[in-house]
């Protein structure tokens, strides 16, 4: 029996890897860690939270006639809606994603590009929430979005999601924060934003934009992908660059010269990102293709995990 | 500005290297995608004009670096006088090349890179142009002046062998001749020529073979002695004449010592301003002068003199050695050695000679040894010059002089007349007098039974005889001088034959007294009509003195024979009672000494080749008290060796090219013998130059079959050439012909008749009356020999010609001379050809060669010796001769060309002082003149290199800046992946 195409990107190592993990949404608006859910029921559950002193115009149904009873006291009963939690992933799909570093973690003989590398970490956070009975979503996006898989927790949605992942090719150029302004106000309800990308956009836009994720309480997970050799611009002789998001576009020049100015200019790039996902609180991650996806994805997994 | 080499301007083309490098690192360039595309982006506008900046700089000083190598190698110099500046060229170039390799860095750049590139190609062009211009300019200037003949004159002298600071100033002569050899266009030609004491060319007409001619310079030595300037330029001019161009230079390379360019000689100067004047244009003489060594210490010998021409066994010479300090300090020679013969003398007295300060050594020798006797004068001393320590001179010591007396006077007592006062005094000798009365006596009465003494054994070997035998004797050349004492008048033929004798070299000494007959002597002249005698004698007669003798007036003596007798001698106390008023009889009459009344005494002149001395006192005890005197003996020696002076050849030649020596007057063999035969001469081989054996054959009947005439002389090796004449009993057709084992050919009247032919066999028609000339020539070529003359005419069968026919010699015309091949053995080196030549009144060497300055000695036939009158010494079959060729004292004195001097010169010449290499080049003019360039671009090459290396360092050090901080990315402190995969496995497996 043949495997589905799509199939390739859930090899079962790092499905056994990450298998073991499960990504839980932080509260983080709320002032208290959520807990872990570990429901076993199928649809939405309510749990109660606690007591309020009724005020006019409560429904009388959520008035708690035990406490009235015993203490004489008019209460109102509240619940927490528990919700399994909706993932959304979203994958940048554009042409500098599609940038295959020497340096790259080699993956069936071949070293992956930032959007392959996306791509598996996407279908393996996937596999995970779906396996969390969790919805997932996902949207794939270049300068404008491109697909959008609305959230869904069925098990069927791992081979939409990952049909939707396998098709996508990545090309024309980056836009993100205009993209990522029209999915916050696409998603219905707060959930979880999984964002893979290279974030090569001005990074003002996308604070701008991330801020407006926060803003609709999302829990953002950035996960920033980077090939090494952009991190290190380890080219010594003379190259020519073809930029890979708007065709026809090249470079010549001297690696070496211009290779410090680079690296300033992409330590500042990481830094401001830096300080935004600190300061709006949003789970920045660093994925260098380099290091091999299922473990990068792992550690994470552990480390989030890990109370800070 | 000018190439020396321009071919290696290809090396231009190495500029090429870098700026390929560049484009090639650009093309090879990989090809990767890329995503950060942003910051590359950003980076490259911030960095692109600063990389730009470093890209053209390196690519620049990489350009330079080559070009300046390429140029280095191609020796640019910047012409003296060029039209375009040489700097402005080479700024103009090396902008071009700036311009272009800008054109380059800024590849991508299309416009800038295409008005860049146009700017280079023209500013390269403009460069080019001007190259091309000024080196097209320089041959335009030669070829308007037609291209160019330069004669490069090396003074090889003495004081140029002189090192200063380590090296010889000829050295640097043959560097700068090389130099301006090297730098010359392509088409001048060159002639070389070394200047010594004879200059001699290294190539008979200009060459262009530049290798050739540096292979000569490389080779030429210096050749010592004074440099003779004129005759160097004279060569010059000669070897210049040959060259193909219009126009000629002369370059004289020299020390600027003033010796040898006879300056102030107007004529020589003269004579060379008319030779310059002979080529199609004047040429320009640049004469360099290198720098002279100053405060050298030098002694030199500079001359060596003999008291007398005529140098006998019989009595001391007087040699006077003159020392000279030529050097700039005062120095000390502690001997003077004067070799001579087989005697050295020392003179240890000289002591300290400040500089310019001369001083003259006399010395006494007697010779004991006849022939050619060289003296040598040597200085002990180390100085700086040690060539001029030593002088040589040739003594020709005689072994006799034979002088002819001729008694004019009439006094019964044959010991009172002048002419036997006068042979006594030459040669002391009672058997003399015998002799004298002997022949006296003879007309009159028989031989008397007493035995004639044998001749006199004198140096001095004097003659007298009377009137009548003089009109009877028909040679003279035996003798050097002929006396008349008081002898009154001769026949008109005697008198021509004593004039002809004269007119040769031999001299007169007349004595007049009472007897002399004023009126022949008077009217007696030369061919010419110019008087034999130097004075006229008054007709009046002997004068008798007034009251007391009028005694001689030393003051008055100039003759140079009568200088050797001391001024303290009693030839102060002569006086005479009578004398011979006279005067001069032309301009041309030396006055050598005269009487207090102011009447001449002893006059002479010359007349020919000869001198004739004139005496005005009467030698008689009666006249006056001369023949008591102890200084009549010197006086009559003296007078005789100065009469005899022309017929001794000078043996001390001065440097020539080329030297005829006379030798004598080539007569010297009987007039009239009565010896019959004929003069033999055996040569060796076919040629006429080894004389091995002379001898006088009766008759030419021979058969010597294998052995040959002589041992040493084999039949097949020799010839043999018979002279003398014949004469035939009666006049009529003859026929000589010739029986021989060989070639053998007859000629009669060789010298009379140019018509006259050798053949094997000859009829032609005799005269009885006189004698024919004949030659006689055989050459053995078989293994046999034998050789037979004959003849057959009117009443006689043809037989053997008889010896009573034939006479050793020869009938000749009065042009007449005969050569002969000889050798001369130079100082050093191979044996020289010279030619022998005898003809009526010379006998003389021609050495058509170089004779520079030492000791030579000739070689002749032992057979000619007779002709040579004592030079020869005779060593196993030939003579030699020696004789010296002397340098100049003058040379080591370094005395330099001053101003006036200079300025003597340009009058007769266009020549130019040159001090420094620089002006040299400069007065040559032409194109090919300037200063090079390497050494400040050699400077240029040294800095770029330096900015290079620091251009690299300082850009890779800028560039690593800020790079080794790379961006904090990744968790650093995550398990590896191996250990990963190895927990999950584990997980794995206890998690099924």
């Amino acid at each position: 029996m043949s495997t589905p195409g799509y199939m390739r990107l859930l090899p079962p190592e790092s499905v056994r890897a990450i298998g073991r993990f499960e990504l839980l949404a932080r509260g983080p608006m709320e002032g208290f860690i959520t807990g872990r859910h570990k429901s076993p029921h199928k649809g939405f559950s309510v749990e109660f939270a606690e007591h309020r002193a009724y005020a006019a115009g409560d429904d009388l149904r959520t008035l708690d006639w035990r406490v009235l009873a015993r203490t004489d006291r008019l209460y109102v009963k509240q619940y927490i809606e528990e919700t399994n939690m909706r993932a959304t992933v979203l994958l940048d799909a554009s042409g500098s994603m599609a940038y295959r570093g020497e340096a790259a973690a080699p993956f069936n003989g071949r070293p992956l590009s930032k959007f392959d590398y996306a791509q598996y970490i996407a279908a393996a956070l996937t596999y995970l929430l779906i396996g969390q009975q969790d919805a997932v979503g996902l949207v794939t996006f270049d300068t404008k979005t491109r697909t959008y898989l609305p959230a869904r927790a069925r098990p069927s949605q791992v081979r939409l999601v990952l049909e939707e992942i396998d098709r996508t090719e990545p090309c024309g150029e980056t836009s993100v924060a205009e993209v990522f302004h029209t999915i916050a106000e696409r998603i219905p309800r707060r959930g979880m934003v999984i964002i893979l990308s290279d974030l090569f956009d001005d990074p003002r836009h996308l604070t701008e934009a991330l801020y407006h994720f926060r803003h609709r309480r999302h829990d953002v997970v950035l996960m920033h992908i980077m090939a090494d050799e952009e991190l290190t611009f380890p080219f010594s002789s003379f190259s020519e660059f073809r930029d890979l998001e708007r065709p026809g576009q090249r470079v010549n020049l001297d690696p070496r010269s211009i290779r410090a100015n680079y690296l300033e200019r992409v330590r500042a790039f990481l830094r401001e990102i830096t300080a935004e996902c600190d300061r709006l609180k949003i789970d920045y991650v660093h994925l260098n293709t380099r290091r091999p996806y299922d473990l990068a994805l792992a550690e994470y997994l552990r480390a989030r995990h890990t109370p800070r | 500005m000018l190439f020396l080499h321009p071919w290696l301007l290809l090396g231009l083309t190495g500029i090429g290297v870098p700026i390929v490098l560049h484009l090639f690192n650009r093309r090879k360039s990989r090809t990767s995608d890329w995503g950060a595309m942003r910051f590359l982006e950003e980076s490259i506008n911030q960095r692109r004009r600063r990389v730009l900046l470093e890209e053209i700089l390196l690519l620049v000083t990489r350009c330079l670096i080559l070009a300046c190598a390429a140029l280095i190698f191609a020796r640019p110099f910047l012409a003296g006088h060029a039209s375009v500046s040489g700097l402005a060229v080479l700024t103009t170039a090396l902008l071009a090349i700036i311009a272009a390799a800008v054109g380059v860095a800024i590849w991508n750049e299309r416009v800038w890179r295409r008005r860049l590139w146009i700017t280079a190609a023209c500013l390269a062009l403009l460069a080019v142009v001007a190259v091309l211009g000024e080196s097209w300019n320089g041959w335009r200037r030669f070829g308007r002046s037609g291209t160019r003949d330069i004669a490069i004159i090396l003074d090889g002298s003495s004081s140029m062998t002189l090192e200063v600071d380590g090296l010889s100033n000829f050295a640097r002569a043959v560097k700068e001749a090389q130099a301006v050899i090297e730098s010359a266009p392509r088409a001048c030609a060159f002639t070389l020529i070394i200047g010594g004491t004879v200059p001699h060319a290294l190539t008979p007409a200009p060459v262009t073979d530049r290798k050739h001619l540096l292979r000569l310079l490389d080779d030429a030595v210096p050749d010592q002695g004074t440099f003779h300037a004129l005759d160097a330029l004279a060569l010059a001019v000669t070897s210049l004449a040959r060259g193909s161009h219009g126009n000629k230079q002369i370059l004289v390379i020299g020390d600027g010592q003033s010796v040898g360019w006879q300056l102030g000689e107007t004529e020589v100067w003269s004579y060379l301003g008319a030779l310059l004047e002979r080529l199609p244009t004047q040429p320009r003489i640049v004469w360099r002068t290198l720098e002279m060594p100053g405060g050298i210490r030098n002694l030199t010998v500079a001359d060596l003199a003999f008291s007398r021409q005529v140098i006998g066994t019989d009595r001391e010479v007087r040699i006077d050695v003159t020392i000279a300090n030529n050097g700039g300090e005062s120095a000390t020679a502690q001997a003077l050695r004067l070799t001579a013969g087989d005697r050295t003398y020392t003179d240890t007295s000289i002591g300290q000679l400040q500089p310019g300060e001369m001083r003259v050594v006399s010395f006494r020798h007697r010779f004991t040894r006849t022939g050619t006797q060289p003296v040598t004068a040597t200085l002990d001393i180390n100085d700086e010059m040690p060539s001029d320590n030593t002088t040589t001179r040739i003594a020709p010591v005689r072994g006799s002089l034979r002088v002819l007396v001729v008694e004019g006077g009439r006094a019964p007592r044959l010991a009172e007349r002048p002419g036997a006062f006068v042979a006594l005094a030459l040669s002391p000798s009672q058997a003399l007098l015998d002799r004298a009365a002997a022949r006296e006596a003879a007309p009159k009465a028989p031989p008397k039974a007493k035995p004639p003494s044998p001749p006199p054994q004198g140096f001095v070997v004097p003659e007298l005889i009377t009137m009548p035998d003089f009109i009877a004797r028909e040679r003279l050349d035996d003798f050097a001088a002929v006396i008349l004492a008081d002898v009154p008048r001769m026949p008109s033929n005697t008198a021509a034959r004593l004039l002809q004798f004269v007119e040769r070299g031999g001299g007169l000494l007349a004595l007049h007294g009472s007897r002399s007959d004023s009126a022949f002597y008077n009217g007696w002249q030369t061919q010419e009509q110019h008087p034999v005698m130097p004075l006229a004698l008054d007709e009046a007669g002997l004068t008798p003195a007034v009251r007391e003798p009028v005694m001689v007036d030393t003051l008055s003596i100039i003759h140079p024979a009568l200088q050797p007798l001391a001024p303290d001698s009693d030839i102060a106390t002569t006086g005479f009672i009578r004398h011979w008023p006279a005067t001069a009889a032309s301009a041309r009459t030396r006055i050598g000494a005269r009487l207090f009344n102011g009447q001449p005494l002893l006059a002479d002149h010359t007349v020919g080749k000869g001198r004739i001395l004139q005496w005005t006192a009467p030698v008689d005890p009666a006249a006056g008290n001369l023949v008591s005197r102890q200084s009549f003996l010197p006086l009559m020696h003296e007078l005789v060796y100065y009469l005899a002076s022309p017929v001794v050849p000078d043996l001390n030649l001065p440097p020539m090219r080329g030297a005829t020596l006379s030798l004598g007057s080539g007569q010297s063999e009987a007039g009239e013998t009565s010896e019959n035969g004929l003069r033999a001469l055996y040569y060796r081989g076919t040629e006429q130059r080894e004389a091995l054996l002379a001898r006088t054959d009766p008759q030419i009947n021979f058969n010597w079959g294998q052995k040959g005439p002589a041992p040493g002389l084999p039949a097949g090796s020799f010839n043999t050439v018979w002279t003398g004449s014949l004469k035939v009993p009666v006049s009529g057709r003859y026929r000589l012909f010739t029986r021989a084992e060989g070639d053998m050919t007859v000629q009669i009247d060789a010298g009379l008749d140019s018509r006259a032919r050798a053949a094997s066999s000859l009829r032609i028609d005799l005269d009885a009356t006189r004698r024919h000339d004949l030659v006689v020539r055989y050459t053995s070529v078989k293994n046999r020999a034998s050789a037979n003359l004959l003849w057959e005419g009117p009443g006689i069968g043809a037989r053997h010609v008889p010896a009573t026919a034939l006479s050793p010699v020869r009938v000749r015309s009065d042009g007449w001379s005969e050569t002969h091949e000889t050798r001369v053995y130079p100082p050093r080196g191979e044996p020289l050809e010279a030619l022998l030549q005898q003809s009526q009144d010379t006998l003389a060497l021609h050495i058509p060669h170089r004779l520079t300055p030492g000791l030579y000695r000739a070689e002749v036939p032992a057979v000619w010796v007779p002709l040579f009158r004592d030079l020869a010494v005779v060593s196993n079959g030939m003579a030699q001769i020696t004789f010296c060729v002397a340098t100049d004292g003058n040379e080591s004195r370094l005395a330099t060309v001053t101003p006036d001097e200079a300025a003597f010169t340009r009058r007769y010449a266009d020549l130019v002082l040159a001090a420094t290499a620089d002006e040299m080049h400069r007065a040559l003019g032409g194109g090919a003149t300037g200063r090079e360039l390497w050494r400040p671009l050699a400077v240029a090459l040294f800095f770029l290199l330096l900015a290079e290396t620091i251009l690299t360092r300082w850009i890779a050090i800028q560039r690593k800046t800020g790079a080794e901080a790379l961006p904090v990315f990744d968790e650093p402190a995550g398990p590896s992946a191996a250990s990963f995969r190895a927990t999950m496995g584990t997980l794995n497996r206890s998690q099924p």
